[in-house]
């Protein structure tokens, strides 16, 4: 059973804290649908599905034993990432067999968009919807995107969510996730790319 | 000369400010001559906006899921 409301007027991440300390479930509720995913998405980033829900789980556990000690040093979000990324590359580092990512690799292969010259093979025109507004305005189109989001590569979300949808820097990122600076601008960059394909393909057979 | 392969590849570097001056000039000369890559480009960034604006749009489910990691949770502060 899943309750889909219109959000309920939005707690500040304080107001949610001050909750928590006070035994409010509703305020636990809330910060676990907030972040949850969100910790998920980074945990299956570095160390893989087979251990991400056991590793959040873990994080999850250790955060609210220490939210007395957590000032407000960083935002909530941000505080609750670090310790999901510290916790999963402890067990990353204690696992001796290696950790399989992306196994459901998507490569859109750039031989199907160029010539052999370097040209896009099809001519590239421009879309009827156009505006992000109207994009996401249409039903059909942004749960494509959303279903698109949601079967990216463990590695290319976790980069996609922390840099346009969290607004983290780009050496924040490598260092959360533990990644070089050239790797992550190629995984943002692709998972864009599926992205813009998929919105592409819809307008084009509109 | 950039090819439009080079565009397509150097294209998010482009749109969050991330090329060289001179990778910069490169690249805006190659828009300015390509039509096909100047749609491209703008389709890219209508993409980002996109991604961008998604959740707002979405709705916060708290699940059985939810609740009972929440409950977990909640019991942990209790002991
Ligand atoms: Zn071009």
């Amino acid at each position: 059973m899943s309750i889909k409301a219109d959000p309920p007027p939005l707690k500040t991440e304080a107001e949610l804290i001050k909750g928590m300390l006070a035994g409010e479930s509703s305020a636990f509720e809330m910060t676990v649908a907030l972040y949850h995913n969100r910790m998920l998405t980074i945990a299956r980033a570095i160390i893989g599905e087979a251990f991400a829900e056991e590793i959040v789980q873990d994080a999850w556990l250790s955060a609210i034993r220490s939210l007395n000690e957590f000032a407000g040093r960083s935002s909530l979000q941000t505080w609750l990432i670090q310790i999901t990324a510290n916790a999963a590359k402890t067990r990353l580092r204690r696992e001796k067999r290696q950790v399989s990512l992306d196994e459901n690799w998507q490569q859109i292969e750039s031989d199907d968009l160029f010539d052999a010259s370097g040209h896009w093979r099809e001519h590239i025109s421009e879309w009827d919807l156009e505006t992000p507004e109207a994009i996401l305005a249409n039903d059909q189109l942004s749960d494509i995107i959303r279903q698109t989001f949601e079967k990216l590569p463990a590695q290319q979300q976790a980069v996609l969510t922390l840099y346009d949808l969290e607004g983290e820097t780009m050496p924040q990122i490598c260092n959360i996730l533990g990644i070089s600076a050239s790797n992550a601008r190629v995984l943002l960059h692709r998972a864009r790319s599926v992205i813009h394909q998929q919105i592409h393909q819809y307008q084009e057979n509109d | 000369m950039l090819k439009c392969r080079d565009i397509e590849s150097m294209a998010s570097e482009y749109l969050d400010k991330n090329l060289s001056l001179r990778q910069r000039m490169a690249f805006k000369m190659h828009l300015f001559l390509c039509h096909n890559c100047r749609n491209y480009i703008r389709q890219l960034r209508t993409t980002i906006e996109s991604i961008r604006l998604m959740p707002q749009k979405q709705p916060i489910v708290i699940d059985q899921h939810v609740k009972n990691l929440a409950q977990q949770l909640k019991d942990s502060t209790q002991k």
